[in-house]
């Protein structure tokens, strides 16, 4: 994800392209649950949809107060680091702003938004949130929400606004500048952007249209196109735009400079773009189009839009922005599985060919996906699309290059996490089919069938697995570093566990729960994370990190709470 | 054996003249109530109390004019002093109005009686363990418990013996009227301070009041979520290791855990607010007990008798870990003490049994060991009946009153080692009295005038020592008294039959029981009687 993503994108992986598209499968990632409690700096959010209600739990009292914010509150989320909580009222289409003071006491203001809407991103700084309708969320159909309009929502004290926004058609994400000021709205048609301080009423926000531009090949040896190498057409799940279409909000800036003599247009340009990163400035958008070599560059304040074509279809990719550093930069990276290599794309640069990039090929490794670590200093290669027991950190470098250190796993992997102090990566792990228990197992084997999670030291790859019993999923890394949680849940085998591991010692200890887990989330302001648990009447269990606590407060019954007059 | 007769012939002539209304006057006499080193018989309607020091050769009665229409009488958790909860008089065109008051009745002063006027009239009388506070209240929206036409069910009135003063707290009430008060224990600290708050029951909800803080407004904490649900809070306990404090209720599953965390107070607010959790326990909890977990932490022990379980709650986490127990127990005796597999490790353990459930079963539970060797952290033992009622006497010794088609029988089990012995009898033991503290002695009788008991512990007769003394008249009740009387004697006072109720005691002494050191009075609560413009 990106510096500037918002909470509310979900980057969906479309189906393989066509041609020169890999047999494997596509590589994973994770999407957030909104239907679960969201944590603010103090206070957990906790919609009952049921009984018309958000819950606020006070996380250091363990004191809940019941509000009835408006009719069926039903997807939530906080502004971070603020106990401010944004709630959609799906039976009323209103969302509900709800401040929690220091006395504990909350107030909800409602304002009218899209019909439909599901999902709520909160720009950096907590000051605006776009609310939009996502197709793709449980229980979403086509019908139920609106396709080319969102809510941008104003957020100031007494003073809360919403207005309506027509963007481009089928919004999929939304994502901010780091600076809090405009977001973005990924659509099928391009980037509709919204900059707060421009929008004071309804209307149609500026579109960019993300065009497919004339093929531009690296001109590295490891990436370097061809004419046979370029991507066939886009398969058939168009969802808008066309080869060589001319955006309207301004002309697409063709890439022909870079491209090989004799290459062929490419016609990727129908699959929906993902991967979408936008630099911390909200000047530059990165993208993707899934099972095709092209990589976009979308100048968002000159509202051009541009292409390069790399050597083999692009697998994953991400952008780094360490402006807010001295002597900090912006940089693409691309996977190209096919040839187990990351490309480092200077923005814009390497887009001009003013810029060469740098190349990493991992010789015999398998390298679908990266995580950039949070300043760029490291990458993580690994492929969640084979069960392979492998893989790779490259120590970045300003310029040039690094010997890519790949190493030996316990299992294969399904995510990866790197910790915000860049120390060390949460792997979880795989698991093969087949029970643990049966006889004549070798250990490998054993672990294999097993489910785990290894936490992996980055500067020197020491690694260590951590077996366990249930899936570990979800998991959250705490914002100081120090612990990542993983919730363990079997309810056929009653394991209802929290389970901390130190990333400083890589030690472990198991929290019993009395039901089963089903969301963590991290309160930094006290060094707790919340385990909400699968409870008739609403259960949530406080940890405290610290490793010499490791103190455990749970309340049930959120209904109940919410009565006590105190 | 001396028999003194109080009665002049005079007197008795004009009890024979009046008999009907003497009688009914005697009859509405409550229980005798036994305090430290007397006994006190208390006239509902007159609002008499009598006083008898079995210490005093005459066995004369001490004679105090309390309130009218006795209510409710206890002794002080504090003090050697008997609580008297009266109604007073209403008044009328011809009477003249007594209002509702609280008298406390010291036998060992002759200074007038101390006593509150009470803003209303209460029927429920509850003491904090310590004596500290009395909590009056009402025990039901009836007429019945006040007496009055108009009455607010969710009055209480704190009374704090310290300071000398009555607080009224009318309650916010969800639609019902209390039917319990439990105050904290004292030593019982919250924030690191010792804190005096009360919890009190009502159907569907609790009440917390800080006692010491008597101008705070009450917490009103709601059981149920709607009122679809009938739940009556029937066990409350105060968690010693931190600001908890856990209820029992029939009609609920779960265990309900409020905890108390600190706040800023403002104005008449509380210095703490309170959450609710509820801690599954299983199916239908029939007693609870607390117990350290060996590292600080609290845990509770639950018993579930219909999923003949036993389950240990971590508060912390509400994990709950149910191990069966084998037999239908529903009540949970806990003590500290060493068990027969770890005789040199005492740790909190506890014995479970089965009240009316036709359990004959005893299962010892190692409390700390249950989450981590579920089954085998307990023992089952097989007793020869039901038990009735068990009385933890000191040395971790438990006696066991058992119940086989109405015939009482003995036993007495060594927690600590785990053995049962059941103590023989020819017949059926009647009006049994056990001293819980040393000397622990069982009384009992035949169901005649043959007073028998047994030395629970060595008092150098070695231990189960039997003995018995032959009364003149048949035995109505037993009160071993606590202290010595000033005569330096320990009494045990015998309520003899008394068909009459014109008062009939035998007194001897507790420590050493025999025939010839026995006294009796008859008719002592006739004492005065024409003074006292009775009829």
């Amino acid at each position: 994800m990106s510096p500037g993503a918002g909470t509310g994108g979900k980057s969906a992986i479309a189906g393989n392209g066509a041609g020169g598209a890999p047999a494997l499968p596509p590589e994973q990632e994770q999407a957030l649950d909104f239907l679960v409690p969201q944590p603010g700096k103090q206070y957990v959010y906790a919609a009952n949809p049921t009984r018309d209600t958000v819950a606020v739990i006070d996380s250091v009292s363990l004191a809940i107060a019941e509000v009835t914010p408006g009719d069926t509150p039903t997807y939530l989320a906080t502004v971070p680091g603020e106990d401010v909580a944004l709630v959609i009222n799906a039976g009323s289409s209103t969302l509900s702003v709800l401040r929690t003071t220091g006395a504990g006491t909350t107030v909800s203001s409602p304002l009218p938004i899209i019909k439909g809407a599901n999902v709520i991103a909160i720009a950096p700084g907590g000051a605006h949130a776009v609310v939009w309708f996502d197709v793709t969320q449980p229980k979403a159909t086509a019908l139920s929400g609106s396709f080319q309009t969102v809510s941008l929502v104003t957020l100031a004290e007494s003073n809360d606004k919403a207005f309506t926004v027509t963007v481009g058609f089928k919004p999929t994400a939304v994502v901010f500048s780091n600076d809090g000021k405009a977001a973005f709205v990924v659509t099928s048609d391009g980037i509709s952007e919204l900059r707060f301080a421009e929008v004071q009423g309804p209307e149609i926000a500026p579109l960019v249209r993300i065009q497919s531009s004339p093929a531009s090949a690296m001109n590295s040896d490891a990436g370097a196109a061809g004419t046979d190498q370029l991507p066939e057409a886009g398969a058939s799940d168009v969802d808008g735009g066309s080869v060589g279409e001319v955006g309207t909000a301004a002309p697409v800036k063709s890439d022909a400079a870079n491209a090989p003599a004799g290459s062929a247009p490419p016609s990727s340009g129908t699959a929906p773009p993902v991967d979408v990163s936008v630099s911390r400035d909200g000047h530059w958008a990165i993208a993707r189009r899934d099972g095709t070599n092209e990589i976009l560059l979308v100048d968002l304040v000159g509202k051009t839009c541009q292409s390069k074509y790399l050597s083999s279809p692009v697998t994953d990719l991400d952008m780094s922005d360490t402006t807010d550093l001295a002597g900090g930069d912006i940089h693409a990276f691309a996977v190209l599985r096919d040839e187990s290599t990351l490309v480092r794309i200077a923005i814009p640069d390497g887009f001009t060919g003013a810029s060469a990039p740098d190349t990493w090929r991992v010789p015999d490794e398998t390298v679908g996906q990266v995580n950039i670590s949070a300043h760029g200093k490291y990458a993580v290669l690994y492929t969640t699309a084979l069960p392979k027991k492998r893989m790779t950190v490259i120590p970045l470098p300003p310029s040039g290059t690094a010997t890519p250190l790949s190493f030996d796993l316990q299992k294969a992997i399904r995510a990866v996490a790197i910790a915000p102090d860049e120390q060390t990566a949460l792997v979880l792990h795989t698991k093969a089919a087949g029970n643990p228990a049966d006889p004549g197992l070798t250990p490998l084997e054993i672990i294999d069938r097993q489910y785990g999670y290894s936490a992996v030291r980055l500067r020197d790859q020491i690694t260590v697995i951590q077996t366990t019993d249930a899936n570990p999923d979800p998991f959250v890394i705490t914002p100081d570093s120090k612990s990542a949680f993983v919730l363990l849940r079997d309810d056929t085998k009653n394991i209802r566990l929290a389970e901390q591991m130190s990333l400083l010692t890589f030690q472990y200890r198991d929290f019993q729960l009395g039901s089963p887990p089903n969301a963590i989330g991290a309160l930094a302001g006290i060094n707790k994370v919340f385990v909400n648990q699968v409870h008739s009447e609403g259960r949530i269990s406080f940890i405290n990190w610290d490793w010499d606590k490791g103190t455990v407060e749970t309340v049930t019954g959120f209904a109940l709470n919410g009565r006590i007059r105190q | 054996m001396k028999r003194a007769y109080l009665l002049s012939l005079p007197l008795v002539l004009a009890c024979q003249q009046t008999s009907d209304t003497s009688l009914a006057n005697s009859s509405s006499f409550l229980p005798m109530q036994a305090l430290a080193n007397s006994v006190a018989y208390v006239n509902r309607a007159s609002g008499s109390t009598f006083l008898l020091d079995p210490a005093d050769p005459a066995l004369k009665p001490r004679i105090l004019p309390t309130g009218k229409s006795v209510i409710a009488l206890e002794r002080s958790n504090a003090t050697n002093q008997l609580l008297v909860l009266t109604h007073g008089v209403e008044g009328d065109v011809n009477l003249k109005a007594e209002p509702a008051r609280l008298f406390l009745i010291d036998p060992a002063s002759s200074d007038p009686l101390s006593s509150y006027d009470l803003p209303g009239r209460y029927d429920q009388l509850a003491q904090s363990e310590d004596g500290a506070f009395a909590i009056l209240s009402y025990s039901s929206t009836s007429s019945a418990a006040s007496g009055s036409m108009l009455y607010n069910p969710n009055d209480l009135a704190v009374v704090t013996f310290a300071s000398k003063k009555l607080k009224s707290r009318p309650i916010r009430s969800l639609g019902s009227a209390p039917t319990g008060v439990n105050c904290s224990p004292p030593g019982w600290t919250l924030f690191g301070v010792p804190r005096n708050l009360a919890v009190v029951s009502a159907v569907n909800y609790v009440t917390l009041l800080d006692l010491d803080q008597p101008d705070h407004t009450e917490i009103t904490i709601p059981l149920v979520p709607n009122g679809q649900q009938t739940v009556r809070p029937l066990q409350v306990l105060f968690d010693q290791a931190g600001p908890v404090i856990y209820v029992r209720a029939d009609g609920s599953n779960d265990i309900f855990q409020i905890s108390l965390a600190q706040i800023t107070q403002e104005g008449s607010s509380n210095d703490f607010r309170v959450s609710l959790s509820l801690l599954g326990s299983g199916s239908r909890p029939s007693d609870m007990a607390m117990f350290d977990a060996g590292n600080g932490s609290t845990r509770l022990a639950i018993a579930t008798p219909d999923t003949r379980q036993l389950a240990v709650l971590d508060p912390k986490t509400g994990n709950a870990t149910s191990v069966p127990t084998g037999a239908q127990v529903n009540q949970i005796l806990k003590f500290h003490g060493t068990s027969p597999k770890q005789p040199s490790t005492p740790e909190d353990r506890a014995m479970l049994w089965g009240f009316s459930t036709g359990a004959t079963t005893l299962v010892f539970a190692d409390l700390q060991e249950v989450e981590t060797k579920q089954a085998l952290a307990l023992d089952s033992y097989s007793i020869s009946a039901p038990v009735t009622v068990v009385t933890l006497l000191p040395g971790n010794i438990a006696l066991l009153q058992q119940s086989n088609g109405g015939a009482v029988s003995l036993s007495i089990v060594n927690l600590t080692d785990r053995t049962i012995e059941p103590i023989g009898s020819s017949g059926a033991l009647s009006h049994v009295a056990i001293e819980t503290a040393a000397p622990s002695r069982l009384w009992g009788t035949d169901g005649g005038n043959r007073l028998e008991y047994l030395d629970l512990v060595d008092h150098g007769r070695g231990r189960l020592f039997a003995g018995e003394v032959i009364l003149d008249q048949p035995i109505a009740g037993i009160s071993p008294l606590t202290a010595p009387s000033a005569d330096g004697t320990r009494y045990l006072v015998l309520e003899m039959q008394d068909p009459t109720k014109v008062g009939y005691v035998t007194v001897l002494n507790a420590d050493q029981p025999d025939r010839q050191g026995a006294r009796s009075v008859y008719g002592f609560l006739l004492t005065d009687y024409l003074e006292r413009g009775q009829p």
